[in-house]
């Protein structure tokens, strides 16, 4: 069957880049829903059970590895409950709204240096499932999506604990998207281009991290509050809100709130390693060509790119995992001052900075 | 009419219902959340253009920021309809004259420059169009003037809003 299709003159260029296109949607997001999340999922508890001297899920699987896929079955198969003070289809709009902007975020994330697969393609094709041109811009659009769901989950919950968490979900993103956003303003200087890949590549001599360290110092604590990750994570904080916004929601619809931050945590965390970290670029100053890897060309050379690119991504995963359970949660008005008396007006003098220093050098 | 045109009306009739609702939805965080889509599928329209980076900018300034804004005034008042005292909060009488009346104002226009009107795919546009790079050099370029001013403008009504705001501490001997 398989043999026929490929002499039978089906295979077209044009049919080819399209079965590309769908094997890189599915790798993609096969693997960030079905395997990062779930592992990272894991990855907390364990560490967790680390830095607090005690075990952490060990039972199911070897080291409690498939402690997320019996949580999942269990989530998946629990009674969908309802309460009955909820306004029903926000309610269950809620954790839709909480995955899309998760999943669509990763649509312009490229994961590897642009490759012919090893002289398969003719041009070298991008490793990105959108080859949009404003991608650093769709990303934060995006990103900053994502309140809206704890906004409507709170809401629809009717419940005033509810409603304070997303009260504080709105509040907090409208101050770290602004330092944020500024922060990679300054990256877009810094590499003279908006689209992820040129990113990339503009790191080929020196990673952004060195010129933008400033920038770096903004954005990585605004991603953090933008994903309500601890120390920020005063949306939910159980001790004051219960746990905020998602109080009301059990079954899967909790296990969606609960997948999508660990997807958002997937995103930004690939952020940080575009903007800052030089992408798939092997060391600061040293890049693949220079010891003699072709990661255009060659299959081997394209697989070790996108690799080191995981492992980067894997060290800001696990930076995240280590700051929730080592730091403790800010006060509300030192989240503001944060935000508003720090942040903002550091990453305003670091635009000036480095536009400064682009024009006179 | 190509399938660009076609889908303009489509996304015209979406776009008509959803900025309808935003009058219509008698709770104000519904109003909000049809405003989110309202924004939306005019960033779509702005795609089908061609303009991707104002697309996203719509996106990221008005649905990512302004009414992230607005839902947070709307929680922090936290108004029920029964509160204000309303049913909806437009009439649809009004609403119907309002459409009217635009809709009136169009087909004069339609008549007298039908050009101005003309479908999408007839007008004429620059390769580059929309891009990041035309979008900027029109923006510092030529319209450098007006996209200071506004700047300005805007800078003064936040000073301004800041000054009102303000509540002097007690005892203060601040004027």
């Amino acid at each position: 069957m398989l043999d026929s299709l490929f002499s039978s003159g089906w295979w077209t260029d044009e049919r080819i880049l399209w079965v590309f296109l769908l094997a890189k949607i599915l790798l993609f997001f096969g693997v960030v829903f079905g395997v990062v999340a779930p592992v990272m999922i894991w990855v907390e508890r364990r560490v967790a059970g680390l830095i607090q001297d005690r075990h952490g899920p060990n039972r199911v699987g070897p080291f409690g590895l498939l402690q997320s896929l019996a949580d999942g079955i269990k989530l998946f198969f629990k009674e969908p409950l309802l309460p009955s003070q909820v306004n029903k289809p926000y309610f269950l709009l809620a954790p839709i709204f909480a995955v899309l902007p998760a999943a669509t975020a990763f649509a312009v994330i490229p994961f590897g240096p642009p490759t012919t697969l090893g002289g398969f393609f003719e041009t070298p094709q991008r490793l990105q499932i959108a080859e949009l041109n404003v991608g650093i811009l769709f990303v934060m659009a995006v990103t900053a999506l994502s309140v809206y769901a704890l906004v409507l989950a709170g809401w629809a919950s009717n419940n005033k604990f509810s409603v304070l968490g997303s009260l504080r979900a709105s509040a907090q993103m409208i101050s770290y998207e602004l330092a944020a956003g500024l922060a990679i303003v300054s990256v877009v200087l810094l590499s003279g281009s908006v689209d992820l890949v040129g990113i990339v590549e503009s790191q080929k001599e020196m990673w952004h991290i060195f010129p933008g360290i400033l920038a770096f110092i903004v954005f990585l604590p605004a991603i953090y509050a933008e994903t309500n990750r601890t120390p920020f994570d005063l949306p939910e904080a159980e001790a004051e809100l219960v746990v905020g916004y998602h109080t009301e929601y059990s079954g899967i619809k909790f296990g969606l709130f609960f997948l999508s931050e660990y997807a958002i945590m997937t995103t930004v965390s690939a952020m940080c390693v575009l903007f800052f970290f030089g992408g798939w670029e092997f060391l600061p100053g040293l890049n693949w060509d220079q010891i003699g890897i072709d990661v255009v060309e060659s299959l081997f050379g394209t697989l070790l790119a996108v690799f080191w690119f995981c492992f980067k991504v894997s060290l800001f995963l696990f930076l995240f995992v280590w700051v929730r359970w080592t730091l403790p949660r800010f006060r509300y008005d030192q989240l503001m001052d944060l935000g508003w008396k720090t942040l903002l007006p550091i990453a305003i003098f670091n635009i000036v900075l480095t536009a400064g220093i682009i024009a006179f050098t | 009419m190509t399938g660009l045109d076609i889908s303009f009306y489509i996304l015209a009739i979406f776009l008509l219902g959803s900025s309808a609702l935003v009058a219509f939805r008698p709770r104000p965080i519904e109003a909000a959340l049809w405003l989110i889509l309202h924004f939306f599928l005019t960033s779509i329209l702005y795609v089908i253009m061609g303009s991707h980076f104002v697309a996203i900018i719509q996106l990221l300034v008005y649905a990512g920021a302004i009414v992230v804004l607005f839902t947070f005034v709307i929680l922090l008042l936290n108004l029920n309809p029964e509160e204000l005292g309303l049913k909806t909060s437009v009439s649809w009488a009004s609403f119907v004259l309002f459409l009217g009346g635009i809709g009136a104002v169009l087909l004069c226009l339609h008549v007298a420059t039908p050009e101005l009107l003309a479908p999408l795919s007839e007008v004429e546009r620059a390769s580059d169009f929309g891009s990041i790079e035309s979008f900027s050099r029109a923006l510092l370029g030529r319209y450098v003037w007006g996209f200071e001013v506004a700047g300005v403008v805007l800078l003064l009504a936040v000073v301004g809003v800041g000054l009102l705001a303000y509540k002097k501490p007690k005892g203060s001997k601040l004027s």
